[in-house]
């Protein structure tokens, strides 16, 4: 068995709102010096790194799950987690085409880089991705469930989370996953909000720079267990105890 | 003398606003307020009894929302979309939702000539 460090939740050069040194290249080799051994890009709305950075985490043996942090017409902020790319892909080109078409302006909101596997620029991304999609959470959820992924609320008390926007997770929500702001506890996530017992939490850092990349769970599992092995895991398991 | 004091009705606000009706509850309620506001959270800790909810949020939890902190009436402005599922919550709770194509500062203003 092996303890395994996680970080789910990175945002590349393609979002905007990232630092410009952000790139995947960067990222994999930021998580490979904290001993952080799985991580996940998930930028606004789209997944376009994801393909590059997968090349680029393996050749440093990181686990990258793919993944997408996309904005609901309720302007809530969801992580999705796929098993595969194409599985992504499906999911974020629904995403995209349901995006309004705003062109980036990036004096004001930064740039959207694409690169490609040797984490050189290939091109900017001419769509506004800091937008919500026209698709409501439950639609969203289903989405990622059609994909065989996982759905999980970011940082569900803080801007854009879903109990700041709507107050409490609503009943016929089909998760079992929120993610919990960084800088809190689960204590006083079961002390404020004790519904929040039935769902599992992960704590991740939403880095926006490099420094702020920092292990935020840790698992127990077998050494060099498969990717489909590890998402398996981790889609079935509870993981509020792996907080770190 | 004749001290009459004069309620202000649910009724009255909907004719006067020209609101369209999307679940009709009870409409002999008073409106003695008004708030804005579309971030949940924050309506949840501030509207209060008797207040018209004006927001432009269409989601179901606008109902709970609208149950707990019984507000008089709730109105989603600048015609945004609602979903089925609020509409079916509002009718299975009893609770007044109204929709209009006009901004949360057009209707205030309405409002507020009413003397509310």
């Amino acid at each position: 068995m092996q303890k395994y460090l996680m970080d789910l939740h990175i945002h590349s050069v393609l979002s905007p709102c990232a630092d410009i040194t952000m790139t995947p290249g960067n990222i994999v080799e930021t998580a490979a010096q904290k001993g952080i051994n799985i991580i996940s890009i998930t930028d606004h709305n789209s997944a376009k790194n994801i393909a590059s950075a997968l090349e680029i985490a393996k050749e440093k043996d990181i686990y990258l799950i793919p993944g997408i942090e996309v904005q609901s017409k309720e302007e809530i902020h969801l992580l999705s987690y796929f098993a595969s790319l194409d599985d992504l892909n499906n999911y974020s080109n629904i995403i995209y085409n349901n995006l309004p078409n705003i062109k980036n302006d990036e004096e004001k909101f930064g740039y959207q880089i694409v690169v490609d596997k040797k984490d050189t620029f290939v091109k900017k991304e001419e769509k506004l991705l800091l937008n919500s999609t026209d698709l409501s959470i439950n639609r969203l959820v289903d989405l990622t469930h059609k994909n065989n992924g996982i759905c999980v609320p970011s940082h569900v008390d803080r801007s854009f989370g879903l109990i700041k926007n709507l107050g409490f997770i609503p009943d016929n929500l089909d998760i079992s996953f929120i993610e919990m702001s960084s800088n809190k506890s689960i204590t006083h996530y079961y002390k404020t909000f004790p519904y929040l017992k039935k769902y599992s939490f992960l704590k991740n850092s939403d880095s926006h720079y490099l420094n702020q990349i920092k292990p935020t769970m840790e698992i127990i599992l077998p050494k060099n267990i498969s990717f489909k092995e590890l998402f398996k895991y981790f889609k079935t398991h509870n993981n509020s105890e792996y907080i770190l | 003398m004749n001290s009459e004091v004069s309620y202000l009705l649910l009724k009255n606000v909907v004719d006067k606003l020209q609101l369209d009706l999307i679940n009709e509850a009870d409409l002999n309620k008073e409106v003695n307020g008004c708030y804005i506001g579309d971030l949940l959270s924050n309506v949840m800790a501030r509207a209060k009894e008797g207040d018209l909810w004006i927001t432009i949020q269409g989601h179901q939890n606008v109902i709970a929302v609208a149950l707990l902190t019984e507000v008089s009436g709730v109105i989603i402005c600048e015609n945004m979309e609602i979903d089925e599922n609020t509409v079916n919550r509002a009718k299975e709770k009893e609770i007044n939702l109204f929709k209009s194509n006009l901004s949360a500062y057009e209707l205030v203003n309405k409002l507020a000539n009413l003397g509310v």
